[in-house]
């Protein structure tokens, strides 16, 4: 069965060019939300089996976006994306219950690899 | 290959970006709440990211140097002052001039000397950002190695994700294409019914009537879709007022209503300088200094307020102030009098002549009698009209109403002799029948009486001259249509009408183009051409009767 994605990004650009790396590695794209409430909220409807989560956006960050999924759900699969330079918020979105990070901009083989790894984790962390 | 699609994507998002930036850094001015800093490094962040991922370093080192001043501000290792705001500001400027540089590089101007100027920009004004741009410039090197390359092969992936997409971005040109394309169909149709008129088959008749209704409705779509929220362009007044008021020394704020009204592109565009001239006008003429604001018991700062609003098929665009109004005393009626009790029409015609200025110098901004009347040319070329409402001490208020449409309008078709001619439905008022004895004769004007009083009797070769000696062409009865234009009403004397129906406007050919009293031309379902008659032409010539002899049509 496909993998279910759900892609967070507050620029549309981001989005577009995710989603279209992961559905054309086979992925199935289940929702977009732009910012960390809308892709909390989309998280408990939609359960999708894994979020590429970016850090910073409006309304509510990445890392607190991150902290609200796992407080619900402890078997949720987070991947952070980040821009060079933000190691210190990947420490804090790992410590927050991302299971890894991808940096920017995307390397579609690099994507696919850390998704898939992450995938194959046990379900809690 | 889907770069294009990309890159599209990328402006019109960057543009977005652009645009929040600096209307943020100017909401930074105002107060230096922290969480606009946020939401601004947020924005130079996905600047960063973007054009990281299409592989444009110059770009991403200029926003990451943007990065490190907005953070410092964040930090508080910096203060927020007007000069840093100003030269922020600066900065997007030429940020915006560098990402049309990068997407279009043939006719831009040099990447290279853009990033430079923001770079002199960024160490001559912020203190200690010299280390920030050589780390930038280290930080680029870095994903230089693996960022293009790999970008470019990101780029190359098929894309399917369009259905989980509601709205999608559509290039302006195909939307032009698309109405000039839709026009071309409605002339279609009208032969087509002409045809099946002449054929006298009901069926076809038929079938043609639900297709009328199709075409409408595509029409209909396609001008919606050409509408643009009003609130993306207005956006970019508040610089306007920020610059100008700063200038001369006011506090004005602006206020925007309507944002979300959608108008027109075509109209919008066309608009946006004389609205930055009318603003301009308000703040340099209209506002007060601070001290006398606050002498004549005002609030300190002024309002400029730019407003939109729909009224059925027109857009009504404002510009208001609360300012010291326009000074009637200053404003002299041709014939020499002072200008009290003129009308806001009148006011606004006089405005509008060359050369006319209330100031004796003229300022920077504004004084040298031009600019209102390049704003009213403007305004008529797109078959607008311009009001004017002016209170000593309270303000002036300036709208222009413009039709919805620019291309596509219901007109009254009639004929003089053999000649078909058309008429904007929207300034008829009503056709009437009329016996020839029934008109009466005022002083050298025939005049018809109406229910609502007489109005002056308008022949059409008295204005175009056609050497047609027409005195006993008419029956017993003919037609006139009752028009109303700028608040002056006349009636047009005609031979046949023909009936209301959807006009294309084509616009003159160059030898007759300018004619006055003609706004275009449009083809007929015969393949015949008529002209489009502008009613507030012929009002105004029959109201100071003279006659434009230059404007001969045959």
């Amino acid at each position: 069965m496909k993998a279910r994605v759900l892609v967070v990004d507050d620029a549309v650009f981001m989005r577009k060019m995710i989603s279209d790396i992961l559905e054309s590695s086979g992925f199935e794209i289940v929702g977009e939300a732009d910012n960390g409430a809308d892709a909390v909220e989309k998280y408990n409807e939609i359960k999708p089996d894994i979020v590429t989560m970016d850090i910073i956006m409006p309304e509510m960050n990445g890392i607190d976006a991150v902290k609200k999924i796992v407080s619900t759900d402890s078997s949720a699969r987070v991947i952070m994306c980040s821009a060079l330079g933000q190691q210190a918020l990947v420490q804090d979105a790992l410590k927050a219950g991302a299971r890894d990070f991808l940096i920017k901009p995307f390397n579609a083989s690099r994507v696919v690899e850390v998704i898939e790894k992450v995938l194959k984790l046990p379900a809690t962390a | 290959m889907d770069v294009n699609e990309y890159t599209s994507l990328y402006i019109s998002e960057t543009e977005e970006i652009i645009q929040a930036l600096e209307s943020g850094m100017m909401k930074l001015e105002e107060d230096s709440d922290l969480s606009v800093v946020d939401e601004l490094f947020r924005h130079a962040h996905n600047l960063k990211g973007m054009s990281g991922a299409m592989g444009f370093d110059s770009i991403v080192q200029t926003s990451h140097m943007l990065e490190n001043i907005l953070d410092s501000f964040r930090k508080g290792d910096r203060d927020i002052t007007r000069e840093g705001t100003d030269t922020l500001l600066k900065v997007v400027d030429t940020l915006r001039s560098l990402v049309s540089a990068v997407v279009e590089p043939a006719g831009g101007e040099d990447t290279g000397d853009l990033v430079a100027r923001i770079e002199k920009l960024l160490s001559e004004n912020f203190t200690g950002s010299g280390e920030g741009d050589s780390s930038a410039r280290h930080r680029t090197g870095e994903s230089g190695d693996s960022g293009p390359g790999n970008g470019e092969k990101v780029i190359n992936r098929s894309s399917t994700c369009y259905s989980k997409i509601s709205s999608t971005r559509v290039e302006l040109r195909r939307l032009d294409e698309l109405m000039d394309l839709v026009g071309e169909l409605i002339i279609s149709r009208i032969k087509l019914s002409n045809m099946a008129r002449e054929l006298n088959s009901k069926a076809l008749t038929e079938e043609l009537a639900s297709s009328s209704r199709l075409v409408s409705e595509i029409q209909k779509e396609v001008m919606e879709a050409r509408l643009v929220p009003a609130g993306n362009v207005f956006q970019r007044f508040k610089r306007v007022v920020r610059d100008i008021s700063g200038e001369l020394n006011k506090k004005v704020r602006l206020k925007i209503t309507g944002p979300g009204i959608g108008v027109d592109r075509t109209v919008l565009e066309t608009m946006l300088d004389p609205i930055v001239h009318l603003i301009r006008n308000a703040i340099d003429h209209g506002i007060e200094t601070p001290e006398e604001r606050v002498n004549s018991g005002k609030c300190e700062t002024g309002t400029v307020e730019v407003s939109v609003r729909r009224e059925r098929n027109y857009i009504v665009l404002g510009v208001s102030d609360d300012g010291s109004g326009i000074d009637l005393d200053k404003v002299g009626r041709p014939g020499g009098e002072t200008g009290r009790g003129i009308s806001g029409e009148e006011l606004c015609r006089i405005l509008a002549e060359p050369g006319f200025s209330t100031r004796e110098k003229a300022g920077r901004y504004s004084g040298r009698g031009v600019g209102m009347n390049v704003v009213k040319k403007t305004v008529d070329s797109l078959g607008g009209s311009l009001d004017v409402v002016s209170e000593k001490g309270a303000g002036t208020r300036i709208s222009a109403k413009l039709p919805i449409n620019l291309s596509i309008i219901k007109a009254m078709l009639f004929m003089t002799g053999d000649q078909i001619h058309a008429i904007p439905a929207e300034y008829i008022r009503e056709t009437v029948r009329v016996e020839i004895g029934s008109l009466k004769r005022i002083g050298s004007t025939d005049v018809y009486l109406s229910q609502d009083g007489p109005i002056p009797v308008i022949r059409p070769w008295e204005i175009y001259n056609n050497n047609i000696d027409r005195s006993d062409s008419f029956q017993r009865y003919f037609k006139i249509i009752v028009l109303d234009a700028e608040k002056a009403s006349g009636c047009l004397a005609v031979d046949r009408i023909l009936g209301q129906q959807d006009v294309v406007i084509k616009s003159l050919p160059g030898i007759i183009r300018g004619t006055q009293g003609i706004s275009g031309a449009t083809v007929l379902g015969s393949g015949k051409v008529a002209f489009i008659w502008d009613p507030r032409f012929l009002l105004r010539e029959r109201n100071t009767n003279e006659f434009n002899q230059e404007a001969v049509l045959s």
